[in-house]
């Protein structure tokens, strides 16, 4: 889909990128099963700290402005249900992120928390792709329509 | 929901009772769809047309799965593409109040060749399908969205229209003694009902489903148009074949609706390539078959045109089209959006979709579905009684599995709002 809005693209392009990233973290932890990465290995690691940053940056960043600018504006056009099942997701979300970026600390015996963590991102993979689906489905489209050029502007302006 | 933003009545999201109800009946009438071919097995290969327990099973499957089905979810997807609420909830229960029972006299009645029984029955149906028109119609008019949805949606629309005129002429007729060109307007009625109404669904919903699902960026708008336009010409040709255009105009429609079906599957397939989810699921599967059958009954119709009319042919072809193509397609897109909308309506903490959803059934069901289906077309090829037996017993066995899954997602879903609660 094609959006006007420069808050619909910007946050459009985010979700690609989130769904990019932890796609190929889903594919790396389903085709390693119950093994733990060896030591040897940095790509795994690695790719489980740059999903551990994401949570921690962006997407922090991007569920505040959903919830602080956005959200307000979908349940006064009348979607208020709808924000109200974002906003649950977010929490959610957030609560699982946590435990994940604590067991995907450099200092951590990946090892040790293997079964945990392993279980941990495959539940955040389908979590943000399932939130991801039902934002590209319901929030962005109604932004196009919530929000005039100037609005699009002033908000696009103020998320940085 | 009772969190800082209060539910309105204009939402898009409809109660889970509204679709649910849809998928739950659409889920019982194909076990009674298999049920009934089994019982009239003896004279699916050879079957003449006219009344009997293969019509039944026809339109157990037809009115009773597919289109309680495309009525449940398009009621629920239509206001997320369009973004326009559902005009009345209550209209929404109503229809499914006339449909259900509607399908369920009209088949009885035609099982037992009871034509009295079967216009009481259409007249529930047709009123369920007047009054989701109108609901259909007041959507798609103030639609602000998805444009390439919604030219399906009234294209759709129009094929409703024409399939329920058909219907309820070929109804008048077993009842009364019209006299008109049967064959014409039953052929009519069979592609306005498949290719048109639950085809140019299936199109159209696929624009936005499919991607989805797969995380994928969505066919181009040109592409959509070209497959919708290429459809609406082959469905035309076709109407002007059986009303006297001839065998030449019917192969030309069948050529037609075979670039319309390639341009779509082909636009498809290059945004499924592009998904940023690696693993596409088991669902993918049902949908890739389904479009073999789609061609595959294209190819065939548009070869019986040019005159290969090997035996039992006609057979072979409505096999391809309602299990082949519209009911596999139909449970593809069933398995994925049951346990989806669970998800959305399972309040705080929500389980994922994928723990909603059981898998072996889902699993069991995929096999049974392709014996079916296999075993039905063998039995037709080979008129062979036996295996028409066979194939409808496992499509029945398949049936209940796929019952098992849709009740084993309200379990859990019951099971996880009583945990959040605790």
């Amino acid at each position: 889909m094609e959006f006007n809005r420069q808050v619909s693209r910007r946050l459009h392009q985010e979700h690609e990128a989130t769904l990019a990233l932890w796609g190929r973290l889903e594919q790396a932890l389903a085709r390693r099963g119950n093994r733990p990465p060896e030591a040897q290995d940095a790509v795994l690691p690695g790719l489980l700290r740059s999903c551990a940053a994401s949570l921690a940056e962006e997407v922090t960043r991007h569920f505040a402005f959903e919830e602080t600018e956005l959200f307000p504006r979908l349940a006064a056009a009348g979607e208020g249900d709808i924000a109200e099942l974002l906003m649950q997701e977010h929490a959610t979300i957030r609560s699982a992120a946590r435990r994940f970026s604590e067991l995907a600390q450099p200092a951590q015996d990946l090892a040790g928390c293997w079964p945990e963590l392993r279980v941990l991102g495959l539940e955040l993979a389908e979590r943000l792709v399932g939130h991801v689906q039902k934002e590209e489905m319901s929030l962005l489209p109604a932004l196009e329509d919530l929000l005039d050029e100037e609005a699009d502007a002033e908000l696009a302006g103020r998320y940085t | 929901m009772t969190g800082p933003f209060a539910a309105t009545a204009r939402s898009r999201l409809l109660p889970m009772s509204v679709p649910f109800r849809y998928f739950g009946a659409a889920a019982a009438f194909h076990v009674l769809a298999w049920a009934a071919l089994l019982a009239g097995a003896r004279d699916v290969a050879g079957f003449p047309g006219g009344l009997g327990l293969p019509f039944a099973a026809l339109h157990l499957a037809t009115l009773g799965v597919l289109a309680m089905t495309a009525v449940g979810a398009t009621l629920q997807l239509l206001p997320v593409a369009t973004r326009q609420p559902v005009g009345s909830i209550t209209a929404a229960k109503v229809v499914w109040w006339l449909l259900a029972p509607g399908i369920a006299v009209f088949a009885g009645g035609a099982a037992v060749y009871a034509p009295r029984v079967m216009a009481p029955g259409a007249a529930l149906v047709v009123a369920a399908l007047a009054l989701y028109a109108w609901l259909l119609a007041r959507n798609l008019h103030r639609a602000r969205g998805m444009p390439v949805v919604v030219a399906h949606g009234w294209a759709a629309l129009a094929a409703l229209v024409g399939l329920a005129a058909t219907g309820l002429v070929l109804i008048a007729r077993y009842e009364h003694g019209f006299a008109l060109d049967h064959a014409a307007f039953r052929a009519t009625h069979l592609v306005l009902a498949t290719y048109g109404f639950m085809g140019l669904l299936a199109f159209g919903l696929s624009q936005f489903l499919l991607p989805m699902f797969a995380v994928a960026r969505p066919p181009s708008p040109r592409a959509a148009y070209a497959a919708l336009g290429a459809a609406l010409i082959a469905i035309a040709l076709a109407l002007g074949a059986f009303f006297g255009g001839g065998d030449a105009l019917l192969a030309a429609a069948a050529v037609t609706g075979l670039a319309a079906a390639a341009i779509h599957i082909v636009a498809l397939e290059r945004s499924l390539r592009a998904r940023l989810r690696p693993a596409l699921g088991a669902a993918f599967l049902l949908v890739r078959a389904s479009w073999a059958c789609l061609a595959a009954s294209l190819a065939l119709a548009a070869a019986m045109a040019l005159g290969w009319t090997p035996p039992r042919a006609g057979a072979v072809f409505v096999v391809l089209l309602v299990p082949g193509w519209l009911l596999t397609f139909l449970f593809a897109v069933l398995q994925r959006i049951v346990p989806f909308l669970a998800s959305v309506h399972a309040g705080a903490g929500a389980p994922l979709a994928s723990a909603l959803s059981p898998q072996r059934p889902l699993a069991t069901h995929r096999v049974l579905h392709f014996a079916a289906l296999a075993g039905l077309l063998a039995a037709v090829v080979l008129d062979a009684q036996w295996l028409a037996q066979a194939a409808a017993a496992a499509g029945l066995a398949g049936a209940l599995a796929f019952g098992g899954f849709f009740a084993g997602v309200l379990l859990r879903l019951r099971q996880a709002r009583a945990a959040a609660l605790a």
